[in-house]
C-alpha cells in the first residue's frame, strides 16, 4: 500500500483521480443530496422563523411581554389594593398581550451556552483544548497544537485549487 | 461515477437569510445539510439527524450574530455540529459506530450500477461508514475535508490542530482507505 503518498493524498481530497477505486469512493461520500437527507427541512424552517430571522425578534418579543405585564401587574395592583396581583402577573399567568401567534419551534428553545462565553461573536469558537470523539488517539496523533490560531469565529474559506466557494462573497 | 459537486457561493444567503429571508435560509439549508448529515453519521453513526437538528436550532439562534461569507458558513456550523455531537457522545459515553455493508464496497469500487438516486444513496451511505470506520481522528479529518469540503488550515481551526497535523491525519486516512478498497480491475 504505497498509493496514495502525501501529494496525491491532498489531490483525491481536491476531487482528483476520480476514475480510481479511492477517488469514486470520496466522489460517493461528497455526492449530490438524496431526497431522504432533506426531509428536516420544515422543521429548520419552522426554527428559523421561530428563533431565528430578524435580529433580536425572540429576545425583544420576550422582554416586551414581560414589560406589559409588569404594567397590568401594577394596573391591578392599584384597583384591588393587593400585592397579589404584582406576584402572580409577573410569573404565570396567560398574557393578554400578544404579538401575532408563530408556529412553535419543533424543539424548545435552550439556554445560551456558547462555549467561548463571548456574546460578541458567533458561536461555537473551537474548543481551546478539544477533546476527541470517541476512540482513542494513535500515537502519533495527539493534539499538538490546542491553541487554534487566527480569528476562530471566522475560519477561513474551503479548499484550495479554485474548488472552494468564492470567498469574497461577489455572488456565484 | 459521481461527479463531484460544482461549487457554489451562497454568500449572499447567508446575509440574506441574516435578513430574516425564509428563502434563503431553506436554500443554505439544502445546500450545507446533507454533507452536515454525513459528517455527523461518521461522527455518531444513527443519531446524526436529530444532532444536526440541534445543530440547525443553534444555527437559527446565533445567525444574526454571525459575520462572514459562505465558506465561513459552512465553517461555523461544521464548529456546531462538533459541539453538539460531542455532547451526544458525553450524554452516551460511548461512540457509537456505524455498519459498514462489505457487499456494496465492491461496487462502491468500481463505480458499477450507481446510475440511480437509490444507489447513489447506498454508495454515499457505504462510503461514509467506510470512512467512519478509521480510526477517529483519521476519519475526522477526512470527513471534514471532504464532505464538508473545508481546508486544512480552517479544519485545523476546527479540530484544534496545525494544519499539518490535519493533513497527515487525512493522508493516513486516505491510505488506509486504499487499502480496504478493492484493487482496482486490469
Amino acid at each position: 500500500m504505497t498509493w496514495p503518498d502525501r501529494r496525491a493524498a491532498e489531490r483525491l481530497i481536491d476531487g482528483a483521480d476520480a476514475d480510481t477505486p479511492l477517488g469514486r469512493l470520496l466522489a460517493h461520500a461528497r455526492g449530490p443530496a438524496a431526497p431522504h437527507e432533506l426531509l428536516g427541512e420544515q422543521q429548520a424552517a419552522a426554527m428559523f422563523r421561530a428563533g431565528g430571522g430578524a435580529p433580536g425578534s425572540v429576545r425583544k418579543r420576550r422582554t416586551l411581554s414581560r414589560v406589559l405585564a409588569v404594567k397590568v401587574a401594577v394596573v391591578g395592583a392599584l384597583l384591588t389594593g393587593s400585592g397579589l396581583a404584582v406576584a402572580s402577573a409577573t410569573g404565570t399567568l396567560p398574557l393578554p398581550v400578544r404579538d401575532t401567534p408563530r408556529p412553535a419551534p419543533a424543539v424548545p428553545p435552550r439556554p445560551v451556552d456558547a462555549p467561548t462565553g463571548a456574546r460578541q461573536q458567533p458561536s461555537p469558537g473551537p474548543p481551546t483544548a478539544p477533546p476527541a470523539i470517541g476512540k482513542s488517539k494513535g500515537p502519533n496523533e495527539h493534539a499538538r497544537s490546542p491553541h487554534p490560531r487566527g480569528n476562530t469565529a471566522h475560519p477561513t474559506p474551503g479548499r484550495k485549487n479554485g474548488k472552494s466557494p468564492n470567498p469574497g462573497g461577489n455572488g456565484r | 461515477m459521481v461527479e463531484p459537486a460544482a461549487p457554489v457561493d451562497l454568500s449572499g444567503a447567508v446575509a440574506a437569510a441574516q435578513g430574516g429571508d425564509e428563502r434563503a435560509f431553506r436554500e443554505l439549508f439544502r445546500e450545507v445539510q446533507p454533507a452536515l448529515l454525513r459528517y455527523l453519521r461518521g461522527l455518531i453513526g444513527e443519531d446524526a439527524e436529530d444532532v444536526a437538528s440541534e445543530t440547525w436550532l443553534q444555527v437559527c439562534r446565533d445567525l444574526p450574530r454571525f459575520s462572514g461569507d459562505y465558506a465561513n458558513f459552512r465553517a461555523w456550523t461544521a464548529t456546531i455540529a462538533r459541539h453538539r455531537a460531542m455532547d451526544h457522545v458525553r450524554r452516551l459515553r460511548r461512540r457509537p459506530s456505524l455498519a459498514v455493508p462489505v457487499e456494496t464496497l465492491a461496487d462502491l469500487a468500481s463505480g458499477a450500477d450507481t446510475e440511480s438516486e437509490a444507489a447513489d444513496a447506498v454508495a454515499t451511505g457505504a462510503a461514509i461508514a467506510l470512512v467512519a470506520s478509521l480510526p477517529a481522528q483519521q476519519a475526522e479529518a477526512v470527513l471534514l475535508r471532504v464532505v464538508m469540503g473545508l481546508d486544512a488550515e480552517t479544519v485545523g481551526r476546527i479540530l484544534g490542530k496545525r494544519p499539518g497535523a490535519v493533513r497527515t491525519a487525512a493522508y493516513r486516512g486516505l491510505r488506509r482507505l486504499a487499502s480496504m478498497l478493492p484493487e482496482e480491475p486490469a
